[in-house]
């Protein structure tokens, strides 16, 4: 049970740590592409 | 862990001519997979409370609501109300904020999204692997 355990948070903080990295990975590239159309 | 996706950017332009473009709810339409931008039910684009509806060139469509907007704080925020295909998370927020640089009249942009939501994946997916172990 201990090991179950461990294991679920292990891939749980995995997948979330992917989505924020996913995510910010978006923002940044659509404040790069804003940034090139707000100056032209 | 962090639970907040975050990026900031330096604009080159000064805070009022960033803020004219990104206080405009509409605003994604310069994004180039963005397809259309439509403001729900002839609102204003600036009205706290106005749904728009972004289609991507992907297929995907997603509605999101105008929760606040200041022009005291150059900040602007909004939730996601509805996504299809639907988010990996059930909801999610943003908030772009402008800094003036006073150093060169340069504009520091910051946008975060917090994702309080991702306690629901954890939750999932806990549950998901306790019932098929």
């Amino acid at each position: 049970m201990m090991h179950r355990d461990s294991r679920t948070y292990e891939y749980s903080a995995d997948v979330s740590q992917g989505l924020i990295q996913f995510r910010q990975a978006e923002l940044a590239r659509t404040l790069d592409e804003l940034r090139s159309k707000i100056g032209h | 862990m962090s639970t907040r996706a975050r990026a900031s950017a330096v604009f080159p332009q000064p805070l009022e001519q960033v803020w004219a473009v990104l206080r405009d709810f509409s605003f994604p339409k310069l994004i180039d997979d963005v397809e259309s931008v439509e403001i729900d039910d002839g609102e204003s684009a600036f009205a706290v409370g106005a749904v728009r509806t972004i289609k991507w060139k992907s297929g995907e469509v997603r509605k999101q609501r105008l929760v606040a907007l200041s022009d005291l704080s150059f900040s602007i925020s909004w939730e996601l109300v509805f996504a299809d295909p639907p988010e990996e998370t059930t909801a999610y927020d943003s908030t772009i904020q402008l800094y003036r640089i006073t150093e060169n009249n340069s504009t520091f942009v910051s946008w975060y999204a917090p994702s309080f939501v991702l306690a629901f994946i954890h939750s999932f997916i806990h549950c998901f692997l306790a019932h098929s172990s």
